[in-house]
């Protein structure tokens, strides 16, 4: 498997502080990758480094071979990346149909509808709800909903932050088996979660993250094993 | 004649000391509305580069009057009537609101309120100050072949020139509206306008929408300016009143709202009109801001507002 994303010593924060230092990690072609860590530990802050809605103070980022640290965040997109952000930030006035269609990126309306249509028959809950405004939504449908968003982008990688945030079981286990299915389908996912069991049962690797490095990396089996994984984070 | 006698026969308010007969009143709602038309224009501006980028365009009355003196250049220079020249105005207000978007506002977007007022407030001082070492600060009106046309409805006259003003206006305020609702480029500004992050998140390029926003913003405002500039006499400093009309009415209407904004310019004009009828012309703002006062009192997010989550 060829590598998608290689961060490469990796250094981002906000202001005076510095979030995350250091970070390196790879997300092969196809893989679901686990990004664990507690509250605070930089998560979010390195998905936001790579789609360049943050910029890097240091290291780099590669994306299918190519560097793309200092790029803006609307060419990450069109290389490929798409992120479906910490609380979804969909666009509440709108209706779902035109949040999903906004995701798409070029002008050729068959290609938007057909993936639309994918993106329905994933979602049929979407499909439903597709005339009503996203703000009138429930969470979990939202959650949907910004999944969605980013599948419209037809992406290689797709960045997941924190998808079971706030979510009834149910929707978080729908959720997961529905990520299950595009990661099947080949598209690559590098998944942001607290819910750790959830993550790790998705995934193929995983990297922890304590105060803003990485702390531990290895195959989903390596970390269930893992002591400290189990103590901190399975609660084990 | 039925309305005459009717007119004698009820005067309104005499406890003012003045009777007011029914027909002024007629007029005065007529011309209220109608004058309402470019209010709503100037407000869906203003409304439309709040809604986007969360700035107060404080320069917004400052580039109306910019629109009114390029109409007066037509006008006096190559014989273009203002009611033709609009467009032109519109156009040139468009690139003149991208170029302050582009080179100025861009770098305030993020930064605190007290900023963005101080910048937009030194950008409406730049372009009134400006206006004034070239126009002079003499009073002046455009003169429209429309100017002196009147229609009779019944005892009411319309002034032509107010007509056409009001279908334009109304006409530009349904042509942005179905820009932003049948669009593609329409739906990405208005999904900026509700989640700017959401919008940066899907790789929309936000400065290329903040541009046209503005730009749009300022033609709208371009085009209410060359509208009005055969009726309202105008000197470099109109500029301010015009800012206040423009933000009391986004107020009323609710801060964000384009249907707020038009109804709410049709409400403010219509109190002038009656305020000027009522009490005198000198007083006629004490109707819209009492307006103001009594709809932040029972709905303190304007008409059409949400309220802040």
């Amino acid at each position: 498997m060829s590598t998608l994303l290689r961060l490469d010593g990796l250094d981002a924060g906000y202001g005076d502080l510095t979030a995350v230092s250091g970070v390196s990690l790879e997300v092969r072609q196809g893989e679901a990758v686990a990004l664990i860590g507690s509250n605070g530990a930089g998560k979010t802050t390195t998905l936001r480094a790579i789609t360049g809605l943050l910029p890097c103070r240091g290291g780099r980022v590669e994306f299918a071979g190519a560097r793309i640290d200092g790029l803006g965040s609307a060419q990450i997109v069109a290389r490929g990346i798409a992120h479906v952000p910490e609380g979804r930030q969909l666009f509440p006035t709108l209706t779902v149909r035109d949040n999903l269609e906004l995701g798409s990126r070029g002008g050729d309306r068959r290609r938007r509808d057909e993936t639309l249509e994918s993106v329905f028959t994933l979602f049929p809950r979407l499909r439903e709800r597709q005339r009503q405004l996203a703000g009138t939504l429930s969470g979990g449908e939202q959650q949907m909903c910004a999944i969605g968003r980013g599948l419209m982008a037809r992406p290689r990688l797709l960045l997941l932050d924190e998808p079971s945030l706030g979510l009834a079981p149910v929707a978080v286990k729908l959720i997961f088996e529905t990520l299950r299915r595009v990661n099947d389908a080949g598209t690559t996912l590098l998944l942001v979660e607290q819910n750790v069991p959830r993550a790790l049962q998705l995934s193929h690797r995983g990297y922890v993250l304590e105060n803003g490095r990485i702390a531990l990396a290895g195959t989903r089996a390596d970390l269930l094993a893992n002591p400290h994984v189990k103590q901190a984070y399975l609660g084990l | 004649m039925e309305l005459s006698r009717a007119r004698a026969l009820i005067p309104l308010l005499s406890s003012t000391g003045c009777s007011v007969d029914l027909t002024l009143v007629g007029q005065g709602l007529i011309s209220g509305v109608l004058f309402g038309g470019v209010y709503s224009l100037m407000a869906v501006g203003l409304t439309l580069i709040f809604g986007v980028m969360r700035v107060v365009n404080f320069a917004h009355g400052d580039m109306m009057v910019w629109g009114m003196y390029l109409a007066y250049l037509l006008a006096t220079h190559a014989g273009v009537d203002p009611y033709a020249g609009f467009a032109l105005c519109a156009a040139a207000l468009f690139v003149l609101g991208l170029l302050i978007q582009r080179g100025l506002v861009d770098r305030i977007v993020d930064a605190p309120h007290e900023m963005q007022i101080l910048l937009m407030l030194g950008v409406a001082l730049v372009l009134e100050n400006v206006a004034l070492m070239v126009f002079g600060p003499e009073p002046t009106r455009v003169t429209s072949s429309l100017a002196t046309a009147t229609l009779w409805l019944g005892p009411v006259f319309v002034d032509v020139n107010r007509l056409v003003a009001f279908a334009v206006a109304v006409a530009l305020t349904l042509a942005l509206s179905t820009f932003l609702f049948r669009t593609e480029l329409g739906r990405t500004i208005r999904a900026a306008a509700d989640n700017t992050y959401g919008a940066l998140v899907i790789g929309t390029d936000v400065r290329r929408v903040y541009a046209v926003a503005f730009g749009i913003g300022a033609a709208c405002v371009g085009a209410a300016g060359a509208l009005v500039s055969s009726i309202l006499p105008f000197q470099p400093p109109t500029g301010l009143s015009l800012s206040v009309t423009s933000f009391n009415v986004v107020i009323i209407g609710g801060m964000g709202s384009l249907a707020g904004a038009f109804v709410g310019g049709l409400l403010v004009s219509v109190a002038e009109s009656l305020g000027a009828v009522f009490l005198k012309p000198s007083l006629k703002e004490l109707f819209s801001f009492t307006l103001l006062i009594v709809i932040l009192l029972f709905r303190p997010a304007g008409l059409f507002g949400k309220r802040a989550s």
